[in-house]
């Protein structure tokens, strides 16, 4: 398990200053879709019971809806788990030394990269939308000198004040490493 | 010479549903106990995955304990012409 006070190459005076998750409303959406499918099966099955329950006292077409229906909703709670644990695994750890950003992109495929708050050359945040102004969530871009290399926090919860963070982390960083 | 379909084969089926599930659940909350960063919603949804699990496969067997699963199905009833899948 990885702990925030012993990250990967940690420096003597590092400290983390951000940790940063997608917003809850990730998790809100994962749940209403599982809610979704699962209710519109059962809804059918009450609303057409009479068939239903013709077709479930069948001796053979009874097993193979009872199959059926336990893999459907097992199934359906495996991906739910999952895709849970693709968002919790998706983090964004700024320290006043650098930014580690971590994604998940599938079960074996995990991608850990790193930004010097030295190279730092912008970092923009951008709320678009109704759902994101209401709820206070949206995007950092942060983008480095010279080569081409972009950081993007998606979906992170108080966008202008995580920009306002790692802009205050780059003029400490700035006056601890001055320019040579 | 009649080919018949034994049901329990189906029953053989959905055990290694059950096999293929248990182990892809295992290795994701693997990876999920290596890498993430520890936090209040972890056990939580750890508790509440597992209880979910056990809940519905519960649920799974109790329902599949009212067939009789020593029927064996003849293929040619399910290639008569008149046969149907469905009764309603």
């Amino acid at each position: 398990m990885m702990h925030l006070d012993h990250l990967p190459n940690q420096k003597p005076n590092e400290h983390v200053a951000l940790f940063l998750r997608a917003h809850w409303f990730h998790v809100a959406i994962i749940g209403a879709i599982l809610l979704l499918l699962i209710a519109t099966p059962l809804l059918i099955a009450v609303l057409a019971w009479d068939m239903v329950s013709v077709w479930m006292g069948h001796p053979l077409v009874g097993p193979f809806l009872a199959v059926g229906a336990g893999v459907y909703f097992l199934a359906l709670w495996l991906f739910a788990f999952r895709s849970w644990v693709d968002y919790y695994l998706d983090t964004w750890i700024v320290t006043n030394e650098r930014i580690i950003n971590i994604v998940q992109k599938s079960l074996f495929h995990r991608v850990a990269s790193e930004l010097h708050l030295g190279s730092i050359q912008d970092v923009t945040s951008e709320t678009k939308g109704f759902l994101q102004s209401l709820l206070n969530f949206g995007d950092v871009h942060i983008q480095t000198a010279g080569e081409q290399k972009r950081f993007e926090f998606d979906n992170v919860a108080n966008p202008d004040r995580v920009k306002h963070t790692i802009l205050r982390l780059i003029e400490e960083d700035k006056k601890r490493h001055p320019p040579q | 010479m009649v080919v018949a379909i034994p049901l329990q084969i189906l029953l053989g089926l959905f055990l290694l549903f059950l096999l293929i599930y248990i182990l892809y659940s295992a290795l994701i909350v693997h990876q999920l106990l290596r890498f993430a960063v520890m936090g209040p919603a972890m056990p939580l949804v750890l508790t509440l995955f597992v209880l979910g699990f056990i809940f519905l496969l519960s649920a799974s067997v109790v329902l599949l304990a009212t067939y009789d699963w020593t029927v064996v199905v003849p293929l040619s009833s399910l290639l008569e012409p008149n046969a149907s899948l469905f009764p309603l």
